[in-house]
């Protein structure tokens, strides 16, 4: 989807012989590109720029500073969304599932199929249906309904904590429960071949 | 930084695709004419785009043209469906009923099985097929 974005830009005086355009547009997508915007979402990357105010030069650096307010094509998924990806690991608590650009997806144990349980020593989950057993196993692509997101608001860790703890664990910014419990969801293969056998 | 407003429109994944192409060509072509100093310098830019357009390639809306979703939403109209359950259709190009179910909310509801059966015939008529998964026939 697109967001509205109003930010100051500054441009370092190497990059003056390029085009205004071109510059601003190198800047902000250096900035935002591959990140999470709290409560925004995944920014992809700038769609256009709608307005550019007068640059002011600053003491010292030189740089430029404009005023610029553009679109970035941000990635969220709303509520109910059906989308495809791969599974990427299982764990009793549920299924991660990712896509190529975004890895956080989580679908809890509770939002699976009814008859569905977890093979410890495979670490798969599988779907017993009719006497049928359906393995949900890595890479296979799985269709899954967004329920939730979650954002976590990363705060820089004060510099004492850092100094005791080394590995600290951080939540990651944006993270996305899914469920994947109506019929069409799931493993993709489930489906398909029910469709071929029409 | 200031968000003006999160939410301003949607986007069809063939949209973004589209964009993509059309701004990794700019920089291809920049960069043979002027040389690399004003070539994409950011590796976070790069990243996203190369995994956002692997993603996109494999998804339905590769092989999809402007006609085809102007052609699309023409037929559409007349079943009353809502926006965002049109841009699921397009990106997620369903074949089966049961993967229409998913996106439509209250379908036996809202529609009866001849209508059901009647979108599923717009979109295998309008919207080219999936491309083939590069995962299958894999061991």
């Amino acid at each position: 989807m697109l967001s509205f974005f109003s930010d100051l830009v500054i441009v370092n005086p190497e990059d003056f012989s390029k085009q205004t355009v071109d510059a601003l547009e190198d800047q902000i997508n250096a900035k935002y590109a591959d990140k999470v915007v709290y409560n925004i979402g995944l920014c992809i990357c700038l769609f256009d720029i709608i307005k550019v105010s007068e640059g002011k030069v600053g003491h010292g650096s030189g740089s430029a500073h404009i005023n610029v307010q553009f679109r970035l094509i941000v990635f969220r998924p709303f509520k109910g969304e059906v989308m495809t990806g791969r599974i990427s690991s299982s764990s009793q608590n549920g299924i991660n599932v990712r896509t190529e650009f975004f890895d956080e997806i989580f679908i809890p144990h509770t939002y699976l199929f009814d008859g569905m349980s977890f093979d410890l020593k495979e670490n798969v989950w599988i779907w017993n249906n009719d006497g049928n057993q359906f393995y949900m196993d890595k890479n296979e692509l799985i269709r899954f309904r967004i329920e939730d997101e979650v954002f976590e608001d990363q705060l820089p860790v004060t510099p004492h904590v850092q100094i005791d703890c080394m590995e600290i664990e951080r939540k990651p910014p944006y993270r996305v429960i899914a469920s994947a419990q109506q019929a069409g969801m799931g493993l993709v293969a489930w489906w398909e071949e029910e469709a071929e056998q029409r | 930084m200031k968000v003006l407003e999160p939410k301003v429109g949607m986007l069809s994944n063939h949209e973004v695709l589209a964009h993509i192409t059309a701004m990794k060509a700019r920089y291809t072509e920049l960069h043979h004419r002027v040389g690399g100093a004003h070539a994409m310098k950011a590796e976070n830019l790069e990243t996203v785009l190369k995994e956002v357009r692997d993603y996109l390639s494999h998804s339905p809306c590769a092989l999809q043209t402007p006609k085809h979703i102007s052609t699309f939403m023409a037929a559409m109209a007349p079943y009353a469906l809502e926006k965002g359950e049109l841009l699921q259709i397009l990106n997620e190009r369903p074949e089966t009923i049961a993967e229409l179910d998913c996106i439509i909310e209250e379908m036996e509801a809202r529609f009866e099985e001849v209508k059901v059966q009647g979108i599923l015939d717009v979109v295998n008529s309008t919207l080219p097929r999936r491309p083939k998964e590069m995962g299958e026939g894999e061991a």
